[in-house]
């Protein structure tokens, strides 16, 4: 016998109310998204007169391409280097301000400076910086007999986007590594001190745990900002060279779609993306968060 | 030599507040002590101070012949549970008792053998895989103590740990920790603010004020025998009434509208003339219409209290409140009180010290 169920009749307002975000995401996530998924399949003429439907030929072009291989390794590479190290020095940084007991304010304010630096106007100081005629690094650099020349040789050039990226990226995690330190109870770290009498270790089995959560996300949001938002700083500083050894992911999309024009390429390139960053995050969640104790 | 020895101890702190201005105290093995004193009184830096989590500013602090106040916390054998419990969220309560003993090296089965037997003790045994968001206010109490106890440190240190608890639950875990000072022996030293906590627990009393020490003593001798008007007026509750007096030869006190009142002879602890206080206490003093001693009394309130009543007025235009076993509505205002001579306190008007013995 069928169970009658209670109906409740519902206002179209509350729809009413979210329509505005969910335009905003459909103009803006979904319907790009599908038309890159759509494109992908298509080869088209550089002018968009006219396309035709070549089915995974654009994805088999993109894998067998030695240079798409690299440009992955080394976005992959590039990535977990910026991560670890903008986690890294935010964490010491934060803790070792947050230890300070006159001027922290002061410091916590100079470390912070950086983050309203946009990428691009950090990307354009940091090609002065580094330029190998009027920059100060490379000049320390060469007294140390480090011959540091970024636009030939793809290690300088690699190490400067690192350093360039990690240096922009340190604010926003020292902030949240700040905020989550503050967060952590004085009788906690106070009852932690009459436990334990080493500094590290305590650090180790109290703190950290404590910024668990803190981390977690700032590991997403590292991530993220390595693949998506290093573009303006690349284009600003090596767009890509030498010979595209410096190209991400995200680089080469733009390349490939508005300097090559080539729309299928690059579509395909895009959905690749949006893949690997889908299977990221669903491992991050998956297998990290279930470690950290909110 | 004591257990905890505190001598000339100050704190100054960099804006200039002076929160601990030069204590002293001995506390004896096994003793109970509770610092007991209005907020911002000093009490609770005392008690960080022992603990090592405020450096002090002159002094010294010895516990058990070491001198400790250079010592960081960790190496001071003592424990301390915190208001608010200060449990590690992130760790079990097994992890949170045993905590202190693997970073003092201990083996994992001292360890299970300690922290079983506090939980068994504290009756945690069913919650040990537990984290402290599971469990309810007692229990994280409970939990707090049991850190605290399966370290046997030489020194228990409680920063008003009752204060987060309902008041059944509060009156409970009180009975509680005396309860398991008791058996364990260990000395203690506990902040409160709350006198009945205070009273109740306390072996000694120490009650502090503007960062230094105004009497020490049992509770009996506390109540009993305040030596300053501030103690008098600080246990009790309600507080002591204090009447501004003047002495007339020496058993005779004058109140401010002209009413004169017999005293026993004070002899020479006072003299002819000197402004006073005298102070009684609401249970010890009655209404009558005969007798010696008789003080006017003007009835305003009276308060309900089911074994007691609280009847509030005036006398001498100082507001007086009795607490008496019976009283019944009378038509009148105006009445006689009587009180026990044995039971008056008298204080000096000027420095608030007691004059009579």
């Amino acid at each position: 016998m069928a169970t009658k169920r209670v109906q409740f009749s519902h206002s179209p307002i509350p729809y009413l109310f979210i329509v505005p975000q969910l335009a905003i995401i459909a103009v803006f996530f979904f319907w790009p998204a599908l038309q890159a998924l759509y494109l992908s399949f298509m080869l088209e003429d550089p002018w968009g007169l006219s396309s035709q439907f070549v089915g995974f030929e654009n994805y088999v072009e993109l894998f067998s391409s030695s240079e798409y291989l690299s440009t992955f390794a080394f976005t992959l590479l590039y990535s977990s280097i910026v991560t670890v190290f903008s986690l890294g020095v935010a964490l010491v940084l934060a803790v070792k301000a947050n230890a300070i007991l006159r001027g922290q304010s002061t410091y916590q304010l100079l470390l912070t400076w950086v983050y309203a630096i946009a990428p691009a106007a950090a990307g354009i100081m940091a090609y002065f910086i580094f330029n190998r005629n009027i920059g100060v690094v490379p000049e320390f650099l060469n007294s140390f007999g480090w011959d540091f020349r970024p636009d030939t040789n793809s290690f300088d050039a690699t190490a400067m986007v690192i350093l360039v990226s990690v240096w922009k990226q340190v604010p926003v995690n020292f902030v949240f590594f700040l905020a989550g330190l503050n967060s952590i109870s004085k009788s906690v770290r106070e009852a932690a001190q009459m436990d334990c009498e080493s500094d590290s270790r305590r650090f180790w089995t109290i703190t950290f745990p404590l910024l668990a959560p803190t981390a977690f996300f700032l590991l997403v949001i590292n991530i993220t900002y390595a693949f998506f938002e290093t573009f303006g700083l690349i284009d600003t500083l090596t767009q890509g060279r030498p010979g595209g050894s410096t190209t991400t992911l995200v680089y080469k999309v733009y390349q490939d779609g508005f300097i090559g024009a080539d729309l299928g390429l690059s579509s395909a390139q895009s959905v690749v993306l949006m893949l690997l960053v889908l299977l990221l995050t669903f491992v991050q969640f998956k297998f990290i968060e279930r470690k950290v104790h909110y | 030599m004591g257990a905890l020895k505190l001598d000339n101890v100050v704190k100054t702190y960099a804006n200039g507040h002076q929160a601990m201005k030069g204590i002293s105290l001995d506390i004896n093995e096994g003793e109970f002590l509770v610092l007991v004193g209005p907020s911002g009184c000093g009490k609770s830096t005392t008690l960080r101070s022992i603990a090592g989590l405020e450096s002090i500013t002159s002094g010294e602090i010895h516990i058990a012949d070491e001198r400790v106040d250079e010592l960081p916390p960790a190496k001071r054998d003592i424990a301390m549970v915190f208001q608010n419990y200060a449990l590690y969220p992130h760790m079990t309560v097994y992890n949170n008792m045993a905590y202190g003993l693997k970073n003092r090296g201990y083996s994992a089965a001292d360890i299970a053998e300690k922290v079983n037997a506090a939980a068994k003790m504290l009756e945690l045994t069913d919650y040990l895989q537990r984290k402290p968001g599971q469990l309810s206010g007692g229990q994280r109490q409970r939990v707090a103590m049991g850190r605290a106890m399966v370290r046997q440190p030489k020194l228990f240190l409680f920063d008003e740990p009752l204060s987060n608890l309902d008041a059944s639950l509060r009156l409970q875990m009180r009975l509680e920790i005396k309860r398991l000072q008791r058996s364990l022996g260990t000395t203690s030293v506990f902040v409160t603010h709350d006198q009945v906590e205070a009273m109740t627990l306390a072996d000694r009393l120490v009650i502090m004020n503007k960062g230094e020490i105004e009497q020490v003593g049992t509770p009996k001798e506390v109540y009993h025998k305040p030596q300053t008007t501030f103690v008098a007026k600080f246990l009790g509750s309600p507080a002591m009434n204090l009447l501004p007096a003047t002495l007339v030869g020496k058993n005779q006190l004058k109140l401010d509208d002209g009413q004169l009142i017999a005293i026993p002879d004070q002899e020479d602890a006072v003299q002819d003339g000197q402004r006073l206080y005298l102070g009684l206490r609401p249970e010890n003093v009655s209404l009558t219409n005969e007798g010696n001693g008789l003080i006017n009394f003007v009835a305003k309130v009276s308060e309900e209290l089911g074994a007691t009543q609280l009847l509030h007025g005036e006398v001498a235009n100082t507001p007086f409140s009795l607490n008496l076993s019976q009283f019944d509505q009378h038509e009148t205002e105006h009445f006689s009180l009587t009180f026990d001579p044995q039971q008056i306190h008298l204080f000096d008007y000027e420095t608030g010290e007691r004059v009579n013995a």
